[in-house]
């Protein structure tokens, strides 16, 4: 009773994650904001999940059942691991890409060779000085 | 208490959500856009079997399709992205042309030509 | 040390996955762990040769890092659901990517130090070269751990647990 109680949480937990995820998503005006909503919603949202699926599972408890949690277990893990590690990919060919970005002083632009480069300094997107 | 309306009403919802986060790999600016869409809905993916194996009751048997989908979607995002990074740098100095098409006709240089000639003669047999 | 170490985990990985405890079954799990142990045993541990008592008071300080992170990984949800909910999310944003140079030596420790900037609220690590990190952060006040002077809160904390620093 209590752990339908626990699951039902997490589970709702999780698609309030996942809601918000999406509406980031679709809302956030430039790339680099989505890759803020996709990499850290999805990764919390998909452990609570598998965490509410792990608790349902162990309810009943027996052999198999534990080695399926196991398994479980193994996949949130691993989720841990890879879902930054794609994020960290995907925003690094997008900023090798130079994708359009949005500032808060200036509206979409562009940032493609050399020679914007320093408009876009002003901006105060990319970094000026390298800290000591 | 019976949770199985209300794991199909999850999967539902979670269905939802991915058609919402479809529009995005539709609609998105850029290629990389889409990507990200992919990505999200790919981790999702492994989630809704998850839940479809608990409706059915055999969870043991979707949990290996489970890994499998995990991995694969980790490894297709990183693949892609590599894809992409690899087209946004400048092109090689040395383009190499003549060694990708042999057949490339009258601007094959001497040592092209004479590699070409031997590469036939390497593989005869003694 | 780190062959045989290897060697357990990839036999407890097989197990794991197998689910069959008898005779066949464990003795092609120790035959193909021993195998891949044999043959790639510096690429999950790196080679440098260590105690085993320091091995495990180091993942002691990682697992009590990672209860540390998840708390991290919580706040930085509920502040890019906040931001996402809101009603006009344009008026709180202003992305910028900032670039700092941090003193971690090892891989390991760069590639643990990248992840969690990715998963604590407001930032995400764009690129790695050598020791300059280039990070992207959505709000000013989310990059303020990073621009400071010396080393941020976060970098303390791996430094703690890979390279023997003061928290």
């Amino acid at each position: 009773m209590i752990i339908d109680i626990l699951v039902i949480i997490a589970m709702l937990t999780g698609l309030l994650f996942f809601v918000a995820t999406t509406v980031g998503i679709i809302r956030f005006p430039d790339f680099y904001s989505r890759v803020h909503a996709a990499g850290k919603g999805d990764t919390l949202s998909t452990t609570l999940f598998l965490g509410g699926a792990i608790l349902f599972i162990l309810r009943d408890f027996s052999e198999e059942t534990l080695l399926t949690a196991i398994k479980l277990l193994l996949i949130v893990f691993y989720i841990f691991i890879a879902s930054p590690t794609a994020t960290h990919a995907i925003i690094d060919a997008g900023y090798e890409f130079r994708v359009p970005y949005w500032t808060r002083s200036s509206k979409k632009k562009c940032a493609e060779g050399e020679e914007t480069t320093e408009e876009n300094l002003d901006n105060g997107f990319y970094p000026e000085e390298l800290k000591g | 208490m019976n949770l199985e309306p209300f794991f199909i009403a999850m999967a539902v919802a979670i269905l939802f959500l991915m058609l919402c986060n479809l529009y995005r790999v539709v609609a998105g600016p850029t290629v990389i856009d889409r990507m990200l869409g992919m990505n999200v809905i790919g981790t999702k993916t492994t989630v809704l079997i998850v839940l479809v194996g608990i409706i059915n009751g055999r969870v043991d048997l979707f949990i290996d399709i489970t890994l499998a989908y995990a991995l694969l979607n980790f490894i297709t995002t990183i693949a892609a992205a590599r894809f992409y990074q690899r087209l946004a740098q400048p092109a090689p100095p040395e383009p190499r042309e003549s060694l990708m098409a042999p057949s490339a006709g009258p601007e094959v240089t001497e040592a092209d030509a004479h590699a070409t000639v031997s590469d036939p003669v390497r593989e005869e047999p003694p | 040390m780190p062959p045989i170490f290897t060697f357990f985990v990839m036999l407890a990985f097989w197990t794991a996955l197998s689910g069959k405890f008898d005779l066949f079954h464990l003795g092609m799990g120790m035959f193909s762990s021993g195998l891949v142990a044999w043959l790639s045993h510096d690429l999950l541990f790196e080679g440098h040769s260590r105690k085993l008592g320091a091995t495990l008071i180091e993942i002691a300080c990682f697992v009590r890092y990672l209860v540390w992170l998840f708390g991290q990984i919580v706040l930085a949800n509920f502040h890019i659901a906040g931001l996402a909910l809101s009603l006009y999310p344009k008026k709180h944003l202003d992305p910028h990517i900032i670039k700092f140079r941090t003193s971690l030596k090892t891989d390991f420790a760069r590639f643990v130090l990248a992840n969690s900037i990715t998963l604590t609220p407001g930032t995400v690590s764009v690129r790695i070269e050598d020791n300059v990190f280039y990070v992207h952060a959505i709000t000013r006040r989310s990059s303020a751990d990073f621009s400071g002077p010396g080393p941020g809160e976060m970098e303390r904390w791996v430094a703690w647990v890979f390279e023997g620093g003061s928290r």
